[in-house]
Parts: structure tokens; sequence; C-alpha cells
């Protein structure tokens, strides 16, 4: 209700069936750096493979499938920031995704893995650890929010879905 | 909002993943951010009932103490609407809530529930 008012919504979550249900676009944190931001479908629907072999390529060690099941992903060490904008909150590919499954599955269990030092190009976690990282997933969304997001893209968005693809 | 570059410090809200609530009702939690925000005092009452109805408080709006955890992030919620903000910062509403009360959340941040989609 709050995204269809007119607020622009940003959220940290680590929940990518609340991703899936919530996000138009995803802004994807690795220790505080910026690894990727896109709409929400390509992000999710992007698999391991075919992530380009970027800096941030590590991405893929730090998505742990679980049970084989889409939903069941699970990251570690990172936050993935959401925006929900007025209108681009739901995007027909989401809306009609059918894998949602409600409630959530149970969450795995969290696994450590070790980042390769090299990959992540990023300061290190300080002392205050997740909160800290929350924190700065916020603050990065919302910097990043405006000279990404505009409302012309918005609105070219929701003209033809595949214009930005 | 998009394209927007910046916005007043009175029109942004932020929820964290535990709201700190004051011992009092829903209401006047409610009560306390519109003063906050400036609201002038003949228009609070209107805006209260219409914020809890919003999150589904409104049977909550006079019980002292009703407050509880899995209704939290509905006031929680409530108190950050009544900024009427601009951009809304979440931190992990959901994260120590129920799937129920997720969903309650959900709803409220803007998931409309797909009937199509299994239940």
């Amino acid at each position: 209700m709050a995204a269809q008012s007119g607020i622009k919504i940003v959220m940290a979550s680590h929940d990518l069936g609340q991703v899936r249900r919530l996000a138009g676009d995803v802004i994807f944190l690795v220790r505080g750096a910026l690894c990727e931001q896109g709409p929400a479908a390509d992000f999710l629907d992007t698999r391991r493979r075919e992530r380009p072999a970027h800096s941030c390529a590590a991405i893929s060690d730090l998505i742990l499938p679980q049970q084989e099941h889409p939903m069941t992903f699970r990251f570690s060490s990172f936050a993935v920031a959401l925006l929900l904008g007025a209108s681009a909150a739901f995007t027909p590919a989401v809306a009609q995704d059918r894998s949602i499954v409600w409630p959530r599955p149970p969450r795995p269990r969290f696994r450590a893995v070790r980042l390769p030092a090299a990959a992540v190009q990023a300061k290190p976690v300080s002392s205050e650890g997740d909160r800290a990282g929350h924190w700065q997933a916020l603050d990065t969304a919302r910097r990043a929010m405006p000279t990404w997001c505009s409302s012309t893209q918005v609105a070219e968005k929701n003209s033809s879905p595949k214009a930005l693809a | 909002m998009g394209g927007r570059a910046d916005s007043k410090p009175v029109r942004r809200a932020i929820l964290f993943q535990r709201p700190v609530m004051l011992r009092r009702t829903a209401a006047a939690n409610v009560a306390y951010a519109l003063a906050q925000a400036g609201t002038p005092r003949s228009k609070r009452a209107e805006r209260i009932a219409a914020l809890l109805e919003r999150v589904g408080l409104a049977d909550l709006r006079t019980v002292r103490r009703e407050i509880v955890r899995r209704r939290t992030a509905a006031a929680g919620a409530a108190r950050a609407l009544a900024r009427d903000p601009e951009i809304l910062l979440l931190d992990e509403p959901t994260a120590s809530l129920d799937p129920a009360a997720t969903r309650g959340v959900e709803e409220i941040i803007g998931w409309r529930r797909n009937p199509a989609s299994r239940s």
C-alpha cells in the first residue's frame, strides 16, 4: 500500500522470497560494496553461471544453493537493498511467478563461506558487523537511487517491460 | 518519487528491525510521531485513525500496552508513515517475525497477494 501511494521504499533484506514478492529493483551489496543493480526479476532469474565474470563474480560463491529450490538460496555476509517504486513495485514477471511459496520455506541453516580476498573490492566489515552492514546497505541504496531510477525510466519500464532489458 | 535527488529530513522515515515503541497505546505512538512531524493538533485525530486503519491496527487504537511483539512492526509502520514520507527506509522489518506477521508487514509495504500464486 505504501509503495502504491508514491513512497519510495528502500529496504534491506536477506530473504530472497521477500525480494521476489516486494522488490521492483534490487541493489545487491557484498560487504558494503555495490555489486549489482537492476530489476529484481533480472537479478533473481540470473543463474550463477550466467553472471558476468567481473569483479563480483564471487557473488556466485556467496549464493548457496540449498535443496535445489530456487527460493532457498541463502546469501551470507551481505545485504540486499530493495527499491519499491510507486508504480514499479510489481513487474508482471514477478506477479505471475507461481513459484512464489507462501509462507516462506524454512530458513536454511547458515553456512559460512570463505571469500576470495581479491574477489570483493570492499572495505572489511566493521566491528559492528551486521548492523553496520545494514546501515551501509540502506545508505548506499539511497545514494544510488536518484541517478539510477529516474521517473522516466520507471515510465518506460511500465509501458514496455522489455525496453530496458 | 523516482528522480527526486533528495528529500527533506522530515519527509524521511525509518523502520528498524525492532522498533522501539513508547509504552503507550498504538494511537499515542502515532500521535507522538505526528507531533514530531509538526502536524497541527486539530488534524492529528483524523490522521491517527487513518494510519492505524491502514496498518490494520484500528481495533487496538485505544488499548493500552497492547502492542504485542508481532503487532509492533505494524505499529512502527504506522508511526513511520505518520511523517508522510517520501522515502521510507526499512531495515529488515520482518526478520524476527513469524510468517503471518511478515505478510502483514509486506501488505503494509506494498505487496499485493497474487491470487494465482499458491498460498
